[in-house]
């Protein structure tokens, strides 16, 4: 989830960006555009009133030049000639002057009002188209900025809610998982412990009844083995005993007779065979265990 | 200047012809507050000399026409003509 919540986070940081740099760059440049079409403006707007004004001027001089009874050629040297031209193409060029003075007094002002006016139109066109291409400029750019952020953000919506809804399932599917896991654990665990408490009472019942059935067995046996026995068995049995009791007192007597009247010359002598009986069990003995024994397995097997 | 008016000037040339000198329009140069007079003056093969002077009004009824002495403004004024003229 903080995954997503820092893809989303990074969506938003992004578009703030955006919006950030379209308000002071875009602004301050259509400002800027609309600032020198209008400054242009204004200097056309004067050149226009001045070319009026020189116009004027040299229309004014023009109608002095008709009253005027005298002009005088002041000159310091030979007159400088600009072309020499036939008379026909000097009357064609003062009929041309004529034509342009029923509409403008001077070629040279209708010329300059031509070049001003054309300026003027073209300056003012041009700043308009400038002014719309930068609105629209700014308006696509926006518009573009708009939907890029509309798609960004929608689309971080909707990984991020795909995303949750994801993790959402994923999670549910887990504790699902886990919780039928957990289930399936324990019904397994209860089930063992089930067929072993089963089985112990099984064996137990088996056992018990088995005991029971052996020692009823037994117990039978023994009463049928004592009904069988009669009164004379048992004083035979009775006599039988006290015969092997006595048997054996009257061995152990001599047995201690012996040993009582025994010399010690007999004692030490057996002592003596004792001793040499025990060391040489000892030697055997040490000879088994280092494997010298100085017989071979097979002889030791026969052997025994 | 008025329609079929002409402003007509003596001019006296270098071997002392007079001839009848004409006024064909004024103008002016961008970049100067000049008035410029264009003129057509006889030639002796019967063609005609166009030149221009400057313009100063002297307030008391006389035009004087002078010399442009600047080779610059002189060609600036000789492009403007022949631009005119053809």
């Amino acid at each position: 989830m903080s995954e997503e919540i820092t893809k989303l986070s990074d969506s938003v940081q992004a578009l703030n960006e955006s919006f950030g740099k379209i308000s002071n760059d875009d602004v301050n440049d259509i400002l800027n555009k609309i600032g020198k079409s209008v400054e242009q403006l204004k200097k056309i707007n004067n050149q226009l009133k001045t070319a009026q004004k020189e116009e004027q001027q040299t229309k004014e001089i023009a109608k002095k030049g008709k009253k005027f009874k005298r002009i005088r050629i002041v000159t310091k040297r030979k007159i400088r000639k600009i072309k020499r031209v036939s008379k026909a193409k000097l009357e064609n060029f003062k009929q041309r002057l004529k034509m342009l003075a029923s509409t403008k007094s001077f070629r040279s002002i209708l010329l300059s009002a031509e070049k001003v006016g054309l300026v003027v139109e073209n300056k003012a066109l041009e700043g308009i188209s400038n002014a719309k291409d930068t609105a629209l400029d700014a308006k696509d750019r926006i518009k573009d900025i708009g939907l890029t952020a509309s798609t960004y953000v929608g689309a971080g919506a909707l990984y991020a809610k795909d995303a949750i809804k994801d993790k959402v399932e994923l999670a549910k599917t887990g504790v699902g998982v886990a919780a039928l896991n957990v289930q399936e654990k324990v019904v397994d665990k209860k089930n063992k412990l089930k067929n072993k408490v089963d089985i112990f009472k099984e064996n137990l019942v088996d056992k018990y009844f088995d005991s029971k059935y052996r020692i009823r067995t037994k117990l039978s046996d023994t009463k049928r083995h004592i009904v069988r026995k009669t009164d004379a068995e048992i004083a035979f049995f009775k006599e039988d005993v006290k015969n092997f009791f006595n048997r054996a007192k009257e061995t152990v007597k001599d047995k201690y007779d012996q040993i009582a009247n025994v010399d010690d010359e007999t004692l030490r002598r057996k002592r003596q065979e004792i001793e040499m009986l025990k060391q040489h069990r000892s030697e055997l003995a040490r000879q088994i265990l280092n494997g010298n024994d100085g017989f071979e397995p097979e002889s030791l097997g026969r052997a025994r | 200047m008025e329609k079929n008016e002409e402003i007509l000037f003596d001019y006296v040339d270098e071997n002392g012809v007079s001839k009848k000198a004409e006024v064909l329009t004024f103008f002016k140069l961008d970049g100067n507050d000049k008035q410029y007079a264009l003129c057509s003056i006889p030639a002796n093969d019967g063609n005609y000399d166009v030149t221009a002077f400057i313009v100063n009004d002297l307030n008391d009824g006389t035009l004087s026409f002078d010399d442009i002495e600047s080779d610059e403004e002189f060609a600036q004024v000789s492009a403007l003509v022949n631009e005119m003229m053809g």
